[in-house]
């Protein structure tokens, strides 16, 4: 199982023998609306966490006669862990943000989309008082602006104008 | 959505945005034919972040990685570290 920087990455083909595969869709063709589950089973291609839990919690709620072998049951909780594991990473990583960029000098601001104020606000709530005393130097964030202000804008996602690049 | 990037003294760069994508990122593309500034997503998904400037694109030029982080309530809530991909199709593309 290989879990990435932000998401996981699933198959039924890389998690599960075929004998496994076998057993499952056997279990899956003993209930009824799993035709969506039995596909993604077979597939082979990429599945998402939720669908992979969708798929694990259908098995269990079907295996009422215990038939499941124990090194499937296993398989089902290490995915789980790893699957715990990505839903808790960004939050958990999240409040530790912080402490990562403490010694983050800001160069500069770009506001890409939306308000350059919002884009100011949120640095400010990152960045702290190191944000703020950015934006009191002379040059550390661009002006923000509308396009007729010339050169202090840095950016403009919904109009053309000197500057943009265009194909 | 507002969408900022805020750019290091030593290179370092952080997106950072106030809305959830609705996708996990992959990495950041940016171009200087008109797609601007573009987050992909690992299932191929793209999102137009914005549009810059010429001149701000020397800026990026040595940004290897950019810190994603969504901000809720004045707090960071969510992080990703992805791949910053410069990309230009000035010869072969159209």
């Amino acid at each position: 199982m290989s879990l990435g920087a932000s998401n996981t990455s699933l198959s039924a083909k890389t998690e599960f023998t075929n004998e496994d595969r076998r057993q499952m869709l056997n279990l899956l063709q003993t209930g009824p609306n799993t035709g969506g589950l039995q596909a993604m089973l077979m597939s082979g291609g990429p599945i998402s966490a939720d669908n992979m839990q969708a798929l694990i919690t259908k098995l269990r709620e079907l295996d009422t006669q215990n038939q499941m072998p124990e090194t499937l049951k296993d398989k089902f909780k290490q995915i789980e862990k790893t699957l715990d594991l990505f839903a808790q990473k960004p939050k958990d990583n999240a409040p530790d943000i912080k402490d990562t960029l403490a010694d983050f000098q800001l160069r500069q601001l770009l506001t890409l989309n939306g308000p350059t104020g919002g884009a100011q606000d949120m640095a400010k709530d990152l960045l702290g008082t190191k944000m703020q005393a950015e934006l009191a130097g002379p040059q550390a964030l661009q002006s923000p602006g509308p396009l007729e202000q010339g050169a202090g804008l840095t950016l403009q996602n919904t109009q053309s104008g000197p500057g943009l690049t265009r194909v | 959505m507002n969408i900022a990037l805020a750019l290091g003294q030593d290179n370092r760069a952080i997106l950072l945005y106030d809305e959830p994508l609705g996708f996990a990122p992959a990495w950041i593309e940016s171009s200087e034919d008109g797609r601007g500034v573009r987050i992909i997503g690992e299932e191929g998904q793209e999102y137009l972040a914005g549009l810059l400037y010429d001149s701000f694109f020397s800026q990026l030029q040595s940004l290897s990685g950019i810190m994603m982080v969504r901000m809720e309530n004045h707090q960071p809530v969510e992080s990703h570290t992805v791949s910053f991909v410069n990309q230009t199709y000035k010869d072969d593309r159209s």
